[in-house]
């Protein structure tokens, strides 16, 4: 199962006589086409297939976004009725949330975390393929509601009771919980597979404290992960069971109470918001000493503070059931541990900052979006300290000024991190560098548009208007200039600001993949092992797998300290330490086999949740899939001998044949 | 990609699926064809797994001989006959044992087409029997392993219906603490015999299958068959005394001990209730007509109290001979109960409804519903 | 790096701060935060949160208000060090500095810093928390019952107001100024949250739940409020205005609203309006004292009809100035103008004035009672009413004709 550093005894019976092993379908093989990706297990490829899909909801869950901003320019808007607004925003923060920034993490992570601790793959390859597909299927799942009856309606939060089948009638919020089940899987599996890949698979010398800090920051993502999702597929589990078999789990008439739900949603939720924001913390970390040209600032303490966060953010959830009738003792506990987790968030902007100081700063647009997250993300953050005084929170919360909140901390935390990132590594990725002079404009837009579209809603929530409502009236809107009519214009306008921005991403995008101009070796004279291999990486990633001396490895293969004066002098350029390695390619590499399996089981968990919704057969039938798939999955070893293969008439010899044959 | 068989079987599928749905859109009688079409489904759809595994029994070029090898035994003829009976019975005895028998035999006749294919599979016969291995082991560990557990389990469970109260929790500790003990022995010992610690766990859950079949031939304990028989919790009796069925399982726990409407109190031969959010003991309670609204009842008197609620007449207006009731069971000194009200009418002069003590009328409180 | 060069990094650090949060800078600042945060709050809104007018909203006032400013103050030095190190250490060609990996240090300094400066905001806090769940000075209890989408409010018997009967009302909550009102809130259906950002923070109303919130208003007035916790359908729809009498006045109300039912004059609209409202309103809601012909009092069974069990209880309508959930003012806008611009002197008359037949906001009124559903969104469409087996939530559409409308208008009007 685990993937090839050495060779080890395959699995298959390679004595017996027959050439022929019992594997239920042929080995895809194909190198090209549609094909190779869908049946791929590579990391790359499935990173890649996360970051595009991830891009498609971000899209989706913009668009719905800026159909809520339409609505809410004006007072009494007639855009959507009260009905589709509910929608709307139920489904805006669950795209966002579960399939655009989770899933963009996660691409990061799998196309990144091999790459950067030395490896060929992940640990479990064919699993990694079956999380891509579980996540696409779950996320086509939920957006399905929209054309059966209607989407979920219940809020992202989708609080009992007003989530119970009288409530919302329609099937929105079974497809919601149901393929929420499905995309948990999906992160669950992702989740055990890169702490495995991490833990077992660093190349030789890479201690834990020298491993790249954007792997640090997703391995205490991935331990969240790993006890958070099962919590929220416990709540799922639970509405599920209440909404499509009769159980009252929070029927208050049947001794229930409602508050049960909170808890457990929160429970995962809160732990969810550092899902969603310490990948982001990653990329910046990596970012920012790059073009610094310095290390970043107390490695240890940044480290240790992301495990701190990992650890506290268990503490915290209660914060946001202030106003649910807690009682005062549990407020002010949950009050304190809200502020306690602020130190260590508070010690990674401080390090950030002194990372920068004393620097030689290079202003590219990654760099931009670092800093500028640094900014954003310190005004969502100090929001949130707002927060944690508890009486202070029972006037804010649930109005716009804790929309505000949250969108600076995902939003100027989470998104621009994740452009960084795309910045910085598209080169890696591509093999080409995306334009600088747009992704400037791209930056700017992106930041003016969204502080335009969440400043205001600091103020609108603070002068009163609450969270959640398709309409506000001019009654309530306050006299003079500055009212709600006037800030909610502003919010509109710079919605529409913010999308620019991001069209302009996608312009860039298509740009540059017209333009032929490759990207040179180590365009951003970066640190760590990533950067080792070619744009785009080898199918092997590494010709020979590299033996770490340092933090930052890469750099220093390139520069050396002058004893004298404590600056760096440049020792070798990246293409000689590229020429080294391939002289000393290894001439053995197993590589896993691609696989039918992973799509096909993937595919079965969303049909047996639609029977479970419309009709029980349907739900058989897609257990007959998932089971036929499971059979088929275990009988197939991890690596194929040569003779499993399918003919292959375009290309006879493809790297995975030559490498599979050793 | 896929083999010639495979494709027959799965358009076999496909089809019989398409009949089905037909069938139930299209007749309002699907009872037996429903169940038939079903059946063919199933079956197909299994024969077109096997048929895909085993590659429609293909065979690459250079394997021509067969396996001189003695064919080994199979106890699969066995079996499907088993299944036959059970098939046949079944349609005489019950639509249960019918069942197991289509289930008995699809899963003998799978097991048999897979042994003879890999009999023949090469001319290797350890080959052949780790072929069909492969193949089965997937399917065949984690049923068995199911029906195992699950047997154990449902044992159990007749075991712990059977048992008093009490030895049902020692049981459950005793149950626990051996798992435990067997996890660290194991953990200890890691090189520990492994028939001896199959023979331990075989053991312990053939134990649990003879208590269990011990347990549910002399039934379940005495008091939950009343409940059962009597409608326990549906059959409320709520005069002063021990009543002959409501009492019999009491309820010990409390769902909501915080934001409860209020507590009432049974103390020093008084009926006071403490309101949430008033510190002063009151003599009336306010509920909100038509919601669900907890209260607590905590006996603090020397005996056995229980507190009823008249929730004046009953909605059909052609019985007036006596009022609604609803009550908490006998709680003993020191104990509390809740009790859920659900007022749908408002109270007035006509229509009053107050909480009191069994046996003791003059103790009570007044319930307004405005 | 030696412990020299450790001072000199610290001292650089910290006096480049203060040079930037300097003098010029901080006055730039601070103006421009002032300006800020008073076009933000000089437009009257009436939910605003920085304008408390009763203690327990004072109390939650004077501890944010410091907290804002030392986030904002935190918040300015952290973009203002970004910014400095930005100018400062941009790449001129100077060379690839050291590879400094941190100074632990200045970490555990710049961490307990933060650390201290949050100590003293939860020391605050936890009196404030305690202070607000206090519940032993309570003078006035009223109960407060959340449905889709309205508030029902009832008095319990407390003699020493006055109060000698059970009162239930809807849509404005009623209550004397200067005296601790303690909410006791619960639900009937979905959780609510009862929010008058004037006089308190919010609480949520859960089902199965008593949970109570502190209101006290300093001065007459009328604050505004609105339903905060996601509660379906029309939960923008779902509003509250809290009224605070003095004293004097809030006894006045109490005797109107416990003054016994006056029938309709004999032969006048209002009193075919009464037999309209007997035919076709009764079965949800009711005027306490209103009489079937058969002389049998008209109680309402909302529970056959009604989801949740319940619709507001419509006796002494008019001395209120909202309905539907305070979705709609019973006052034309003139009206209403001149009752919530009053000063707190006056305001006490104006209320208990209650809506005349020129006030009367007719068109709202006709409109909600011709169709109910198109003007506030609620499951009141019997094609989705089977979850919950045929019953409504909200008011559903009775194809009242025009002539009934004007009937029931004119009888509501008398219900003052």
């Amino acid at each position: 199962m685990a993937i090839i550093e050495r060779e080890i005894e395959v699995m298959a019976p390679m004595v017996a006589t027959p050439t022929s092993t019992y594997g239920v379908l042929k080995r895809p093989v194909a190198a090209t086409g549609w094909r190779a990706w869908v049946f791929t297990v590579d990391h790359k490829k499935l990173g890649l297939m996360y970051g595009v899909t991830a891009m498609f909801f971000f899209i989706v869950g913009g668009v719905e976004a800026l159909l809520i901003r339409l609505q809410l320019a004006a007072p009494n808007g007639k855009v959507l009725n009260a009905d589709l607004y509910n929608q709307m925003f139920t489904m805006h923060a669950t795209t966002m949330v579960f399939l655009f920034v989770m899933p963009m993490a996660a691409g990061f992570a799998n196309y990144f975390i091999p790459l950067q601790i030395g490896a060929r793959d992940v640990a479990f390859p064919r699993m990694n393929a079956l999380g891509f597909w579980m996540f696409l299927f779950g996320g086509i799942f939920i957006n399905l509601s929209w054309f059966i009856g209607g989407a979920a309606d219940g809020g992202w939060f989708m609080y009992a009771p007003n989530s119970g089948p009288v409530f919302s009638p329609t099937h929105g919020i079974d497809f919601w919980a149901f393929g929420l089940q499905i995309t948990g899987i999906a992160s669950l599996t992702g989740a055990i597979n890169l702490i495995v890949t991490v833990l077992n698979m660093r190349a030789p010398g890479m201690t834990l404290m020298k491993m790249p800090i954007f792997t640090w920051m997703m391995t205490v993502v991935q331990f969240l992960l790993l006890f958070a999702v099962p919590v929220i597929t416990v709540a799922l589990f639970l509405l599920s069971f209440q909404r499509n078999f009769g159980a009252r789990f929070f029927d208050v008439a049947a001794g229930a109470d409602p508050l049960l739900w909170q808890h457990l949603f929160w429970i995962f939720g809160h732990p969810e918001v550092y899902i969603l924001v310490l990948p982001s913390f990653g990329i910046v970390s990596e970012v920012l000493p790059v073009f610094s040209r310095k290390p970043l600032f107390g490695y240890p303490f940044v480290v240790f503070s992301g495990a701190a966060i990992g650890f506290v953010g268990w503490g915290v959830w209660a914060h946001h059931m202030f106003a649910s009738g807690l009682g005062p003792v549990s407020v002010a506990v949950f009050s304190l541990t809200t502020m306690a987790i602020a130190v260590p968030t508070g010690v990674k902007i401080i390090n950030w900052i002194l990372t920068m100081w004393g620097g030689k700063l290079v202003f590219s647009t990654a760099m931009k979006f670092s800093i500028g997250l640094i900014v954003l993300f310190t005004v969502g953050g100090l929001s949130g300290v707002t927060h944690s005084v508890a009486p202070s929170d029972t006037q804010q919360t649930d109005t716009y000024y804790i929309v505000a909140h949250f969108h600076y901390v995902l939003f100027g935390g989470g998104v621009l991190g994740i452009f960084s990132g795309l910045y910085y590594w598209w080169p890696k990725m591509f093999g080409k560098m995306l334009n600088e002079r747009l992704g400037n404009w791209n930056f700017w837009l992106m930041v003016i548009g969204m502080n335009l579209t969440f400043g205001p809603m600091h103020i609108l929530g603070l002068q009163g208007q609450p969270r959640r409502m398709y309409q506000f009236t001019e009654a309530r809107s306050g006299e003079g200039l500055f009212n709600f009519a006037f800030w909610n214009l502003v919010a509109s306008i710079g919605s529409f600001v913010l999308t620019i921005g991001i069209l302009l991403f996608l312009i860039n995008v298509v740009i540059t993949a017209r333009n032929p101009t490759k990207s040179p070796l180590d365009p951003w004279n970066s640190r760590s092992l990533e950067w080792m291999t070619s744009n785009p990486p080898k199918e092997h990633n590494f010709d020979v797998i590299p033996t770490v001396h340092h933090l930052d490895e890469f750099f220093h293969r390139k520069y050396e300290e002058d004893p004298a004066t404590h600056t760096m002098r440049q020792i070798a350029t990246a293409e000689e330490i590229m020429a080294e390695q391939e002289r000393n390619a290894d001439a053995h590499i197993h590589m896993p086999s691609p696989s039918y399996w992973p799509i096909v089981l993937a595919f079965g968990l969303p049909v047996i949740t639609f029977g479970m919704i419309f009709s029980h057969l349907i739900a058989v039938f897609g257990a007959v899939i998932v089971f036929f798939a499971a059979f088929g999955w275990a009988l197939e070893p991890s690596t194929a001998p040569a003779s499993d293969f399918e003919t292959n008439n375009s290309a006879p010899s493809t790297a995975l044949d030559t490498v599979g044959k050793s | 990609m896929f083999s010639t068989g495979f494709k027959y079987f799965m358009g076999m599928t496909v089809l019989s699926v398409a009949a089905l749905i037909m069938t139930l859109f299209v007749f309002d009688q699907v009872a037996l064809a429903g169940v038939a079409l079903s059946m063919l489904i199933v079956a197909v759809a299994l024969l077109a797994g096997i048929a895909v595994v085993t590659r429609d029994g293909y065979r690459q070029s250079g394997v021509t001989e067969q396996s001189t090898d003695l064919v080994s035994q199979s106890i699969w003829p066995l079996v499907t006959g088993i299944g036959v009976v059970f098939l046949a019975l079944g349609l005489v005895i019950s639509s249960l044992v019918f069942f197991v028998g289509i289930v008995i035999l699809l899963a003998a006749l799978a097991e048999w087409m897979v042994q003879s294919w890999s009999e023949r599979a090469s001319k290797d016969a350890n080959y052949n029997a780790s072929a069909r291995k492969r193949l089965l082991n997937p399917i065949e560990f984690p049923v068995l392993a199911a029906l195992g557990l699950g047997i154990v389990i449902f044992s159990f469970s007749r075991i712990m219906l059977t048992v008093d109260k009490s030895v049902g929790a020692v049981l459950f500790i005793v149950a626990g603490a051996l798992v435990l003990i067997a996890g660290t022995l194991f953990a200890i010992k890691p090189n520990m015999r492994r028939s001896l610690g199959a023979a331990v766990c075989v053991l312990g859950a053939l134990g649990i299958v003879a208590g269990g079949v011990v347990s549910a031939v002399s039934g379940e304990r005495e008091d939950l068959e009343l409940a059962a028989a009597e409608g326990h919790f549906t059959h409320k009796e709520c005069g002063p005394e021990e009543s002959e069925y409501f009492d019999k399982l009491k309820e010990e726990t409390l769902s909501l001990r915080s934001s409860v409407s209020a507590t009432i109190i049974y103390q020093d031969g008084e009926l006071i209730a403490n309101l949430q959010g008033l510190d002063k003991p009151q003599k009336s309670i306010t509920v909100s007509r038509s919601s669900a609204t907890n209260i607590i009842f905590r006996n603090a008197t020397e005996g056995e109290f229980r507190l009823v609620v008249d929730l004046g007449k009953p909605k059909t207006e052609n019985d007036d001979s006596h009022n609604d009731v609803d009550c908490t069971q006998l709680v003993e000194t020191g104990g509390e109960q809740s009790l859920t009200l659900n007022i749908a009418k408002s109270s007035s002069a006509e229509n009053h409804y107050k909480l009191f003590i069994a046996g003791a009328e003059d103790k009570q409180i007044e319930v307004v519903v405005p | 790096m030696n412990h020299s060069a450790k001072h000199l990094y610290l001292k650089r650090l910290v006096t480049s701060v203060l040079r930037m949060v300097g003098k010029k800078s901080q006055t730039l600042f601070g103006v421009s935060l002032l300006s800020f945060i008073a076009a933000s709050c000089a437009t009257n809104a009436p939910q605003d949160t920085w304008q408390p007018k009763g203690p327990n909203a004072k109390l939650i006032d004077d501890l944010q208000q410091p907290v804002f400013a030392v986030a904002g103050v935190i918040g300015l030095i952290v973009a203002v060090a970004v910014i400095y190190s930005v100018l400062k250490y941009k790449d001129r060609g100077q060379p690839i500095p050291e590879q400094t990996h941190g100074k632990p240090a200045l970490e555990i300094t710049l961490t307990i810093i933060p650390a201290l400066i949050l100590a003293v905001v939860a020391v605050f806090t936890f009196g404030a928390i305690f202070k607000l769940a206090k519940t032993d000075d309570t003078e006035m209890i009223i109960n407060v019952t959340g449905q889709q989408w309205w508030w029902e409010y009832d008095y319990p018997v407390q003699n020493e107001f006055g109060i000698t009967q059970p009162i239930i009302s809807s849509g404005q909550l009623v209550m004397p100024v200067g005296t601790k009102v303690l909410l006791r809130e619960t639900s009937r259906d979905v959780i609510h949250s009862y929010w008058i950002p004037a006089l308190n923070g919010k609480r949520d109303a859960v089902p199965g739940r008593i949970q109570t919130l502190r209101l006290e208003a300093d001065k007459p007035g009328i604050f505004a409020g609105q339903c905060t916790e996601f509660c379906g359908l029309s939960h923008a729809n779902m509003r509250m205005e809290a009224v605070a009498l003095s004293k004097a006045d809030f006894a006045k109300w109490v005797a109107n609203q416990q003054a016994a039912y006056v029938a309709p004059e004999k032969d006048s609209l209002a009193q075919q309006g009464e037999a309209v409202f007997l035919n076709q309103c009764v079965r949800c809601h009711q005027v306490n004292g209103l009489m079937r012909a058969d002389g049998t009092p008209a109680i309402a069974a909302p529970d056959e009809n009604v989801w949740a069990g319940a619709a507001p209880n419509l006796t002494h309508l008019m001395s209120r100035n909202t309905f539907a959930g305070a979705s709609f003012d019973l006052l034309s806008k003139q009206c209403r103008d001149e009752v919530w611009n009053a000063s707190s002197d006056t305001i006490g008359a104006k209320y208990l004035a209650g809506v005349s037949q020129d006030c009367l906001n007719q068109k709202d009124l006709r409109s909600w009672l011709r169709n109910a559903p198109e003007m506030k969104p609620m499951y009141a469409n019997p094609t989705q009413l089977e979850a919950t087996g045929g019953k409504y939530r909200g008011m559903p559409y009775l194809a009242l004709s025009e002539d009934d409308i004007s009937k029931l208008v004119a009888y509501l009007l008398t219900l003052k």
